[in-house]
């Protein structure tokens, strides 16, 4: 008897610290609120991406930003002269003055910042402690959190921004632009059924990472008209099962392609590497039994043309076309790109961002 | 007195057929798991669908899908035959680590061999772009991996070779080089843009899933050799399990032993490791299970070892699989959570003894 009780003391024991171990793991999460702007007699304000109300006096003239998403659109403003400091992720937005990089996209140099002395800091909130924001603040510079990651606050963050940088204009273009195209793929949309949606499966940069119901991607996808297959998943980026994956046969499948893999992107041309690694991912075991694959459903996204601003107009599209080839036969989104590039941004778009192209 | 050495001989008997019988066990524990294991996952098909498909291959069935044949031999199979060879490795590299320093802490990380190839695959990851010139493909990372392991264990030993060549100093610059390979792996990730790390903290917790057949046939290769090999010289490994001194005065060519099992269980760590990512506590842990079911001679503990590490990776895979299906649980993270409570209740039940 009392050596039963030992045995169960044990057990007891190593499942205690199983439970401790297991239940150790925890969760965060934070809500966020949708950017918008107003100018009254006081200055402008704006609403951020954290719900945060931002007033400035007068359109912001030096800025330090650590958001590399950022940087398309202060180029469509051709405000890319106001960027005095930039994270290292973060490209040069101006080629004939060299920005100085102060610190790590995540991790914001309050020293180098304050030592710019630039009326505001664009990163995101997740890397801004409160007590450097304290920090800046205190010092006259704002920290504004317009992150550009989630294409359903597309339009609001781009129209804050517009405000911000005194070139309201421009953003109502983009905006007019983005309504344009979501309004088209509404209407091409309209009479799927639910029931006809297509299914699709999302996959980031590493194999087999999909996104679930509270990631930038899902908006993507929403927005583009399909199911996603992980939305139901626990972890916000998910590692799928690849039988799962055969069984479920999604209608289509798109994977993102990071730039910093450079086969995809602006200013790069040649689809020969590209090629290769798109017969790579649809040579994964029993992947050509899949629909998707034998439809011809799949396709390769560009990260600029992904969860950006660009993403909520040109990464629709793509999507969009790529689950309802029929309903969108008559769009050529290369083209839509290229008239975007050029009403927005005044230039002609060279490079490659989605294969095959659609 | 001839009673007293016949008495022995039986206890002898009698204890070498205790283990024979225990590594039957396991054998056979190991293949009930690996059926076990193929007739669950994240998808429907089942045990009967699983006979199903087996019978498909000599009958043809109609019934069975290309994508449910696919799962059974393209998905499943080939993922528990490498938990069974990455648990035999690490399990058998973990074995000679501890037997040829004595020391009971030392795994086949020890060395620093998983950072070294942990730089190499951060490398092949975050800078992939600019080797593409090699043309590696799909082998880029495991290439890099190895080499950067091997690389590491000739730093290692160089170091030690410069010093006094003892287990100690051994021990020291591995964990010096590795802290060193652990550091670089930092700055890699430090310098790395956000799209790319989510991909190298995936390999650093470990991964069963889409290893391509050449890598599985070379994992084979590699381990069949080592464990010849380690079989061969087991009387030497036993004998120098009681130290250089005795080792030496009883004939065996410690050096040379020494030098050989230090190449093996390096060979085995940077060959699963550059294929799986790293997957911790199998070759610390499964060689002190063997030690404490079946003893320290080679000769059992070897295949027994094996044995044990590709059952616990094998278990630990197919929870990591199943248990929060369709997502996957990074096998590292199973092994350690399941793993290390059983470990525990071996050493309290020890203790107890």
């Amino acid at each position: 008897m009392k050596k039963h009780g030992k045995r169960a003391l044990k057990w007891l024991f190593c499942m205690a610290v199983l439970g401790a171990m297991v239940f150790s793991f925890g969760g965060c999460s934070s809500s966020q609120g949708d950017a918008k702007a107003k100018d009254s007699k006081d200055g402008i304000t704006v609403t951020d991406t954290m719900g945060r109300e931002i007033t400035i006096e007068k359109p912001l003239e030096k800025i330090v930003t650590y958001n590399s998403g950022l940087t398309d659109i202060l180029v469509m403003f051709g405000a890319e002269k106001t960027v005095i400091g930039r994270g290292d992720s973060v490209p040069n937005p101006d080629p004939s003055v060299e920005v100085p990089t102060v610190g790590k996209w995540n991790e914001p140099n309050i020293e180098a910042i304050m030592e710019l002395k630039p009326e505001a800091v664009f990163t995101y909130a997740a890397n801004m402690t409160p007590e450097n924001e304290q920090l800046l603040e205190s010092a006259g510079i704002k920290c504004i959190y317009l992150e550009l990651t989630d294409v359903s606050k597309a339009t609001e963050e781009v129209t804050a921004l517009g405000a911000l940088f005194g070139n309201e204009e421009k953003a109502a273009e983009f905006v007019k632009f983005h309504d344009k195209y979501a309004e088209l793929i509404e209407k091409k949309l309209k009479n799927v059924k639910e029931e006809d949606k297509a299914t699709i499966y999302y996959e980031g940069y590493t194999d087999y990472k999909s996104v679930n119901k509270d990631a930038g991607g899902q908006a993507l996808i929403d927005a583009a008209g399909g199911i996603n297959i992980a939305a139901a998943e626990t972890a916000k980026y998910p590692e799928i099962s690849d039988e799962w994956l055969l069984e479920r046969n999604p209608d289509a499948i798109v994977k993102l392609v990071s730039s910093t893999k450079k086969i995809m992107g602006f200013d790069l041309t040649d689809e020969a590497p590209i090629k290769d690694f798109y017969n790579t991912l649809i040579a994964r075991p029993s992947w050509s039994n899949l629909q998707a694959v034998k439809d011809g459903k799949v396709i390769l996204l560009s990260s600029d043309v992904g969860t950006t601003a660009l993403g909520s107009i040109i990464g629709e599209l793509y999507l969009a076309k790529t689950m309802y080839p029929e309903q969108f036969k008559d769009v050529d989104v290369n083209k839509v790109h290229q008239e975007l590039q050029k009403t927005l941004y005044g230039d002609d778009l060279v490079g490659i961002f989605a294969y095959p192209a659609k | 007195m001839e009673q007293n050495i016949d008495q022995a001989k039986l206890n002898y008997m009698n204890k070498r057929s205790r283990k024979i019988l225990f590594i039957v066990f396991l054998s056979i524990a190991l293949v009930m798991t690996a059926v076990i294991s193929i007739t669950m996952g994240a998808s429907s098909v089942d045990f009967q669908t699983v006979l199903q498909v087996i019978g498909d291959v000599f009958v043809r069935n109609d019934a069975i899908t290309d994508i449910q044949r696919d799962i059974v031999f393209k998905i499943r199979l080939p993922r528990i035959i490498t938990a069974i060879l990455v648990g035999m490795a690490l399990s058998n590299a973990g074995l000679l680590m501890q037997g040829i320093f004595q020391n009971p802490l030392v795994s086949p990380y020890t060395l620093g061999v998983s950072n070294g190839a942990a730089f190499g695959a951060s490398l092949a990851i975050i800078f992939g772009a600019s080797f593409s010139f090699l043309n590696f493909g799909e082998f880029l990372i495991p290439v890099f991996a190895f080499g950067f392991g091997v690389l590491t264990m000739f730093l290692v030993y160089g170091v030690a070779k410069v010093a006094s060549d003892s287990s100690s100093t051994l021990i020291l610059a591995g964990v010096a080089i590795g802290y060193l390979f652990s550091a670089l792996v930092s700055l890699v990730k430090y310098l790395s843009d956000v799209k790319d790390l989510p991909e190298l903290v995936f390999w650093m917790m470990g991964s069963l899933s889409g290893v391509p057949t050449v890598g599985i046939i070379i994992m084979l290769i590699a381990i069949t050799i080592t464990m010849i090999l380690m079989m061969w010289f087991a009387w030497d490994l036993n004998i120098m399990s009681a130290g250089e001194e005795t080792a030496v005065s009883l004939g065996v060519n410690y050096k040379k032993v020494k030098m050989m099992s230090f190449g093996i269980s390096t060979l085995l760590t940077a060959v699963a490791v550059s294929f799986t990512g790293v997957i911790g506590f199998i070759g610390l842990v499964a060689p002190h299970v063997t030690k404490m079911l079946i003893g320290n001679d080679f000769r059992y503990s070897v295949p027994g070892a094996a044995l044990v590490g590709a059952l616990l990776l094998l278990i630990a895979d197919t929870i990591g699989r199943n248990i929060i299906a369709p997502t996957q649980l990074p096998v590292g993270i199973v092994t350690s959570i399941i793993g290390v409570p059983f470990f525990l209740y071996l050493i309290v039940r020890k203790r107890g003894k």
